[in-house]
């Protein structure tokens, strides 16, 4: 009995071993399959970005360096060729240098051609301080003035009224003739500020043209200025000049009521 | 020897036993290596497999960064260098033709030239040209050379202290006072020009002077700029010029139209004394 239970005990545990499942393994390797899957699948994507993605954004960035390299291959020649070519930058400067070379020393001998023309030592000192284009011999050219034209009469010699007149002109006068004293020296100087910019033009830059023409655009404004004051001058000295017409016909109404109440006392 | 004897007989009195418990052992041993070498040979296969189909896609990448990309990237690469090279040659060009600091440099140094020229200038119109000596004159010479407007208001008296003021209508025949009083309120006005356009010409050195300062010191592509702000200063200043210049010419139109009364009036008088002396001849 014992030897059957042990029988039909063995057979059991037979049956068992050859029924019982496959061992676990078999899933780690399923697991294995679905990385390199993964993997695989990422790989594609990358192939797919490449071709899909990045093949065309690549493409557009190299036609558009090549549109830019045409663009400024252009540009380039644009300046070197047609805005700024060289040697047309060398002309203009040998036209400056031409230019100078041309035309200063004769302007500058018509420009200081003497026109002194007094004879008589009073006249040919007055004419001498007006035409030396200084500034600093008011008191000379007062005393030449007066030595030239006379003195102001003294106060017995003339009516107040008419040494007040004779004043005002003599001031009149030399203000106008200070006025251009002053303009003459002004001008030389003009002469100088032009000379200097004429001499940058001979080794300017394209580039720095407009440093030279905006500093003679701001001399211009200021040699406008210096001619507004001559005319202010000029004004003074015409409207001086009607004034004193104008006292004159009032000097004359003075002298004839004087006359007539003078005739009038003589005929009572 | 008889221990040998004594385990094969006991072995064949629990034959069946023996049998049972070797069955056990084999049931219950762990697998044979055999099954250990299976698996690895799998895994072997599947990595191996894997690895292959992944080294086909990792190809595939390759051949296309090799064959399609970097050709792309190369050219781009060359184009670069290309549009470097022009622009360096740009640069260089614009900064040794168009714009050398050694020029820019130069024509701020013109500038400052310039400015130092027009002060001397400004010096020379500064100084002093009074010269009357009177009391009269004197006060009227300072008033028209003032440069200051608000001086203008004192020209009149001033002006009639020196030159008399208009005749009453009992000393002077009515042409003569409207003659003196026409000519004498152009010369005032003159006057009062003359200070206006001294005051607005020392404003007119005033800017030109701001400008030159900025002009000295600013960037060779804003120089236009204040070239342009002096082209027009320059149009205003020909404004002014032009306002002088008028003013002077009427002055000369009112002088010679004094004149011209004065003839008129002459011979107003000469055909008046004519008809007084037919008529004391006819008497």
């Amino acid at each position: 009995m014992t030897m059957k239970l042990l029988a039909l005990t063995l057979a059991i545990v037979l049956l068992c071993g050859m029924l019982a499942p496959q061992p676990a393994y078999a899933q780690g390797f399923g697991g294995l399959t679905a990385i390199f899957s993964a993997i695989n699948g990422v790989a594609s994507s990358v192939l797919t970005f490449i071709n899909s993605t990045m093949r065309p954004l690549l493409d557009a960035i190299r036609t558009a360096s090549n549109q830019l390299q045409t663009f400024l291959g252009q540009l380039r020649n644009l300046w070197e060729q047609i805005v700024w070519p060289i040697g047309e930058i060398n002309r203009i400067r040998g036209l400056a240098q031409q230019l100078i070379a041309q035309f200063r020393g004769r302007m500058n001998a018509l420009y200081f051609t003497g026109v002194h023309s007094a004879q008589l030592p009073n006249p040919a000192s007055l004419e001498g301080i007006v035409r030396n284009r200084q500034v600093n011999d008011h008191a000379g050219l007062v005393l030449a003035f007066t030595r030239t034209y006379g003195a102001l009469p003294a106060a017995t010699d003339a009516h107040p009224e008419e040494r007040n007149l004779v004043d005002v002109d003599d001031a009149m006068a030399i203000n106008q003739l200070m006025t251009l004293k002053q303009a003459d020296a002004g001008a030389d100087q003009t002469l100088l500020a032009a000379e200097a910019i004429e001499d940058e033009a001979t080794r300017m830059a394209p580039g720095t043209a407009a440093y030279a023409t905006a500093a003679a655009a701001i001399a211009s404004v200021q040699s406008q200025a210096h001619m507004q004051k001559m005319i202010a001058g000029q004004l003074r000295q015409e409207a001086a000049r009607l004034a004193h017409e104008m006292m004159l016909l009032k000097r004359g109404a003075v002298f004839t009521r004087e006359s007539r109440n003078k005739m009038t006392e003589m005929n009572r | 020897m008889p221990t040998l004897t004594a385990i094969w007989n006991l072995l064949r009195a629990n034959k069946v036993r023996v049998i049972a418990l070797l069955l056990l052992v084999v049931l219950l041993v762990p697998p044979p290596a055999t099954a250990q070498i299976g698996f690895l040979t799998t895994l072997i296969n599947l990595v191996s497999s894997g690895l292959g189909s992944l080294n086909n896609v990792m190809t595939s990448v390759n051949n296309a960064l090799r064959n399609v990309i970097g050709p792309i990237l190369a050219g781009i690469g060359s184009t670069m260098n290309a549009v470097q090279q022009i622009m360096n040659a740009i640069f260089d060009f614009q900064r040794n033709v168009v714009y050398p600091e050694a020029a820019i440099n130069r024509a701020r140094g013109l500038v400052g030239q310039v400015m130092g020229i027009y002060g001397n200038i400004r010096g020379i119109w500064a100084t002093v040209v009074q010269s009357a000596t009177l009391a009269s004159p004197r006060s009227l010479e300072t008033i028209i050379l003032s440069k200051n407007p608000a001086q203008i208001g004192s020209v009149g008296a001033s002006f009639s202290s020196v030159y008399t003021p208009l005749p009453p209508a009992t000393e002077a025949h009515s042409w003569q006072r409207d003659l003196i009083d026409s000519s004498d309120a152009a010369s005032q006005a003159a006057m009062k020009r003359a200070i206006a356009i001294d005051a607005i010409a020392d404003q007119e050195l005033d800017a030109a002077e701001q400008m030159l300062s900025a002009l000295a010191s600013t960037a060779p592509g804003t120089a236009e700029m204040i070239g342009a702000q002096a082209g027009a200063w320059l149009v205003r200043s020909n404004a002014y010029t032009q306002q002088a210049m008028a003013e002077l010419m009427r002055l000369r139109a009112v002088e010679l139209a004094g004149q011209g009364a004065r003839i008129k009036e002459a011979a107003r008088f000469t055909r008046q004394t004519r008809n007084k002396l037919t008529e004391l001849n006819r008497r």
